[in-house]
Order: C-alpha cells, then structure tokens, then sequence
C-alpha cells in the first residue's frame, strides 16, 4: 500500500507549507517507508505524528485535495503517456495557465504522480 | 479485528456500497480501513507485523486511490476526474490504457470533485460487471 502514500521529502515539505490534516500513517527518515500504526491503528491529527524525525504521512489523494482546496490548483495524469497537468483553477473554466510535468522513461503511474506533488510544491513554494 | 470508529477519513474510503460491489467481483487487496458488515460501520484495523490487514469476515475498505489503481492494473481501465473551476464543477471519464480510447464519458458537470470520483469509481465497477 505505499504506491498510496507520499515521501519522507514530500512529506517534509508539505509540513513547511503548513499542511496539518488528519493522517493514517507516519514516516520517518530512516526507513522512508510510510508506517501505519499497527495495534489500535488511529486517523490522527499531523501533529501527533511529528515526533523525532517523524512527520505525517497523508495518502496521494490527501494532498491533491488539500492543493485543490487550499492552493486552488488541480490536476490530471494521463496514464497513457504518464505526463501530468496542473492547472491553476479559475472562477470559470476559460483557458486557465497549465503547467506540464512529464516524466523521463522508464515511467510509471506512480512516478508520474510523485512528480505532479513535487511540482504542485513548487508551485505552492512561489505562492 | 476492528479498533475505535473512525473520525472523517470517508472522503479518502470508498462507500459501504462501492465496497459491497467491489467484493462481488473480485477485490481483495489488503486494506487499513474496513466495513463491518452488520452495522456499515467504517473502521481502521489491526494491521499485522507489514502493516496490511486482510479481512475475513468482515469488508475491505480501499481507499479511492487503491480502487483506481486496481482498476488500472487488473483491468487497463483508468478513471480521470478533472475539476475545472474553483466552484469544485468536475467531470470524469475512463479510457483504455492500452489504446488510450475512451471508454465512458465525458460526464457530465457534478458540482465536486468528490461526486465526480464516485461516479467514476461507480462506472468502472459497472464495465467491470459486463467482462
């Protein structure tokens, strides 16, 4: 289930540009593996998982919502090329500015989603 | 073995419904979160020592994320949802990896992205029905 969750770096950077929602799992930068806590396994708040060189570990879909609601900025990935496109969302749909994110090959989904995140932060960083 | 009652995560879970649907034709990934089938109640698992949990009597409960990675993997089918104002109008539609061709959609306009993505979870489940 980690193709679901983010990375530690990403992860890092999310908590920079002051993401604090509810989360299934941590991570931390030894492992780099997102850690689902496994007894009594909880949805907690971000900052009951900042401990030590832990940080909140949000899914994928967590951090495209947060960007569209609080960045205003959408996205598409196309599974046939693995490009992605970010869109800055407009009060009506009138040729919004696109930014293009395409992968190198050899390319997955899932580095194509990695690489949207990253961009969907750099874009967020400039804001 | 379920724990405590979940908070808010039924934005990131599929419904009760969808679950059911999914069942029926074959999911059965590992999950972190599932439904208790007498009462639908949604809840987070014991996870075993690699961090999955595998069901037995009671519903696997993916996430959405898990669902359209499912779909892309098992059937080359992908659901695409795309808000396109601030307002949350949405549309979805799925194609064929392999080719690229459209499958269904362009939908219609659904007000959030949300509602989007359960149409489009919904559709995928329905073509996967017809195989």
């Amino acid at each position: 289930m980690k193709k679901e969750f983010i990375t530690y770096e990403q992860a890092l950077a999310l908590k920079e540009l002051g993401f604090d929602e509810m989360c299934f799992a941590s991570i931390d930068n030894f492992s780099k593996l997102p850690y689902v806590p496994s007894k009594g396994g909880n949805y907690l708040n971000s900052k009951d998982y900042e401990r030590g060189n832990s940080a909140a570990c949000p899914l994928k879909q967590q951090v495209f919502r947060w960007f569209r609601e609080k960045y205003e900025l959408g996205h598409t990935i196309c599974p046939y090329y693995f490009n992605a496109s970010i869109t800055e969302l407009q009060d009506v749909d009138d040729y919004p500015p696109q930014h293009e994110v395409y992968v190198s090959s050899p390319f997955t989904y899932e580095e194509a989603e990695n690489a949207c995140i990253d961009k969907l932060i750099e874009i967020a960083k400039q804001k | 073995m379920a724990t405590n009652s979940t908070e808010e995560p039924e934005k990131d879970i599929v419904s009760f419904n969808q679950a059911l649907e999914l069942c029926s034709i074959g999911y059965d990934e590992p999950t972190f979160c599932m439904y208790e089938i007498e009462n639908r109640q949604l809840c987070l698992c014991h996870l075993d020592e690699e961090g999955l949990y595998m069901p037995d009597k009671d519903l696997h409960a993916p996430t959405k994320g898990q669902v359209f990675r499912w779909f892309r993997e098992k059937y080359e089918l992908s659901g695409f949802c795309r808000q396109v104002d601030k307002k949350g109008r949405t549309y979805w539609k799925i194609v064929k990896i392999e080719t690229e061709d459209k499958i269904k959609g362009y939908s219609a306009f659904t007000d959030t992205y949300e509602e989007a993505e359960n149409a489009c979870i919904d559709n995928l489940i329905e073509l996967a029905k017809q195989k």
